[in-house]
């Protein structure tokens, strides 16, 4: 991506014309879950450690134990929660600064709209192929070729679609940042059946209801 | 012009990747046995080259060599290979100075050719001897297949002990794809 031709607005002889490489944008997305995943591990060590020092030496080893082995879905909401909070934060500022020149909104289709087209591509250099309703507040939003999944590959049979989920948890954080940040209350859910595809589900909840 | 083999090697000099384009038939051939057993000047005459028989008969000691298996040959290949272009490597830096670079040597069967970046990896491709010069070739191999499918992709390690992370499915169809493109 980085060998791309600059789009055109722009002037190379323009000495306050500013660049910024996209990889860095790759590169800290892709080590945005890893980190999750540390930081994570770190409290609950942590947490563990406290918790330890108050309790009876004995005990501790299989309390450690028993609290290590209760994690798998832990820990998946954890991480989850960790990189879902800060794409909601990355969302909403997105949206302040990317929205300020535009009308107000009259919808939430509207609403919608400004996020498969002008944000998708502001985030991930693409739009959204296919948008679907059912005029109820729940929209399907699918990218066939979403970027943050293009070089995603592992061996035959490496599960590549497992490993891939948590990559999901940042981006649903940031259409559910940008989402609140235009006034709509939404839970966002990702899911991928085959890369590099994804597919997002946004579940408006009506103000009111909220 | 053939492509024979293509290898990655580490900074920690290791082979990290490691692929052959001869037929299975082909190199299955002399069954390594046989070449020790019957070490005749012919034998040198094959279309494949033997990096390993060669440095046998270097070695003129020629230790009987038990029947190995292909992956354990390929190994030692690997190592054979890294061995020599560590050392031709370090000797052309001696005598040309820090900035001279080892690109390829020849022989009567093959001819191998090298890259190395600056990040340490180490590129190296066999091909017949009429090829010409690959260092333009082994370098889009870094940039277009390794940056881009190994070092940019999210599931792959940093560090790629075993070559984790290096067989994956973009990568090795980007690899082959581009070498057939060249045959």
């Amino acid at each position: 991506m980085s060998f791309e031709a600059v789009m055109p607005p722009y002037n190379a002889s323009d000495p306050h014309a500013r660049f910024l490489s996209s990889s860095t944008l790759d590169f800290l997305l892709i080590e945005i879950v890893p980190m999750a995943y540390r930081v994570t591990h770190e409290v609950e060590a942590l947490a563990l450690a406290e918790g330890g020092t108050s309790g009876l030496e004995s005990g501790e080893a299989t309390a450690a134990a028993a609290a290590r082995k209760m994690d798998e879905d832990e820990e998946r909401d954890a991480v989850f929660f960790r990189l879902e909070g800060l794409g909601y934060r990355v969302g909403q500022g997105l949206v302040e600064r990317f929205s300020r020149d535009r009308p107000r909104f009259t919808d939430t289709l509207d609403v919608i709209k400004f996020l498969c087209k002008d944000l998708w591509m502001l985030v991930f250099r693409k739009q959204v192929d296919n948008l679907k309703t059912n005029h109820r507040g729940v929209y399907v939003l699918t990218d066939n070729a979403f970027r943050p999944f293009s070089r995603m590959s592992t061996e035959t049979g490496g599960q590549a679609v497992v490993r891939a989920q948590p990559f999901l948890w940042f981006p649903c954080g940031i259409v559910r940042g940008a989402l609140a940040a235009m006034g709509i209350n939404a839970s966002v859910q990702a899911d991928s059946t085959e890369l590099p595809g994804a597919v997002f589900q946004i579940k408006t909840i009506p103000a009111k209801a909220a | 012009m053939v492509v024979f083999s293509f290898f990655i090697f580490d900074r920690h000099t290791e082979c990290i990747y490691s692929r052959s384009w001869l037929p299975p038939s082909v190199m299955e051939g002399p069954t390594p046995s046989a070449a020790v057993l019957t070490p005749t000047p012919s034998s040198a005459i094959t279309a494949i080259p033997d990096l390993e028989r060669e440095h046998e008969r270097n070695n003129q000691g020629g230790r009987p060599r038990d029947r190995r298996s292909k992956a354990a040959k390929a190994g030692d290949d690997a190592k054979l290979i890294f061995g020599t272009v560590f050392s031709l490597r370090n000797m052309v830096r001696k005598l040309g100075g820090d900035d001279d670079a080892f690109i390829t040597y020849r022989t009567g069967q093959y001819k191998l050719h090298y890259y190395e970046t600056v990040s340490n990896l180490r590129f190296v491709m066999l091909t017949d001897t009429a090829a010409p010069s690959m260092r333009n070739v082994l370098h889009q191999v870094y940039i277009n297949l390794w940056v881009e499918y190994v070092v940019k992709n999210p599931l792959s390690p940093v560090e790629h002990k075993g070559g984790d992370g290096v067989k994956n499915e973009l990568f090795e169809l980007g690899l082959d794809q581009f070498i057939r493109g060249l045959m």
